[in-house]
């Protein structure tokens, strides 16, 4: 099964895992880390195409959303600090009165 | 439960430094070989990892605990990419997600956690809200996937790919390479910024530590 679909498989689970985190949890950091572990999955994506359609668009794309996932995460934590010194939790649901 | 995470964390290390191997001795195999067996268990083994950390990390209510099992979770997922024969991108990995970005996340940690902790989980209809999302992009997601006859090819039988992936960063890709540092420097300058405290400008900040 390490093939193709085993890999695309792997891929979405981790993504599915990363998605019921993001919206389940409550902790602020929790959720940064569940959207990492969805970055895993789509990065684990790319990669396996690159390698069974043997091009390296896959893995230059990769390359980037790495840099992507390095910038969120010094930013998103950036915020969290910030959120959390105006509240003093880590809860989201300090922060309600954001939705529309 | 401690002595299940400790086992789990240990099996990512090892199996990221298995895949390290791995893809140092035969990098690429060829795709009908004696050694597909390997690389089958090779690949069950990261994805059991992986898949056991990313559980870990949902119903965990430790934070530190948490980034550990994420930890677990890129090493694995590093080593995957090293069957997938993406040496660069497996290094990179373990270098900077694993080395970098987690060591910054728990700073974040730190910094944030408060003892005696709050609800973990969201309200009972946002829940099943989530619940009913994260179930149905799955199940669609696996039958995408699933049904689709992917078109591939043989495995190439290069050893590395590691200058060739230079070279297409620094030709086709060469100007989403340069926004990448652009972005980057863009996020240091807007962190810092963000996190100085209140009615502190930097030129003060300098002043004062003069």
């Amino acid at each position: 099964m390490a093939n193709l679909h085993g890999y695309l498989l792997l891929g979405a689970m981790l993504f599915g895992l990363g998605l019921v985190g993001f919206l389940a949890r409550r902790n602020l950091i929790v959720i940064f880390l569940s959207a990492e572990l969805m970055l895993q999955g789509v990065v684990l994506n790319l990669v396996g195409f690159g390698r069974f359609h043997r091009d390296l668009d896959g893995q230059a794309f990769a390359g980037f959303i790495l840099v992507i996932a390095a910038v969120e995460a010094g930013l998103g934590l950036a915020l969290a600090v910030l959120l959390l010194r105006r509240k003093g939790t880590p809860d989201v649901e300090a922060w309600r009165a954001l939705r529309g | 439960m401690r002595h299940a995470l400790r086992w789990i964390v240990m099996a990512g290390v090892w199996s990221a430094l298995a895949g390290t191997a791995w893809g140092a001795e035969a990098p690429v195999p060829p795709a009908e070989s004696s050694s597909t067996i390997l690389e089958a268990i090779a690949f069950y083994a990261m994805a059991a990892v992986a898949l056991l950390s990313g559980l870990a990390i949902l119903v965990s209510r430790n934070l530190v605990r948490n980034v550990v099992c994420l930890l677990a979770a890129l090493g694995a997922v590093a080593g995957l990419y090293f069957l997938l024969a993406a040496n660069l991108l497996g290094a990179i990995q373990l270098i900077v997600y694993a080395g970098g970005t987690l060591v910054l996340i728990t700073f974040g940690v730190m910094l944030t956690s408060r003892p005696g902790s709050d609800r973990q989980l969201v309200r009972g209809w946002e829940r099943i809200a989530g619940g009913v999302v994260c179930v149905t992009l799955f199940i669609g997601l696996c039958m995408v996937l699933l049904c689709t006859e992917w078109a591939t090819v043989a495995a190439s039988a290069e050893p590395t790919t590691v200058a060739a992936v230079g070279r297409a960063l620094l030709t086709d890709y060469l100007v989403p390479f340069e926004l990448a540092s652009v972005l980057l420097l863009v996020m240091l300058i807007g962190a810092a910024y963000l996190v100085r405290r209140d009615g502190e400008s930097g030129a003060e900040d300098d002043a004062d530590r003069c």
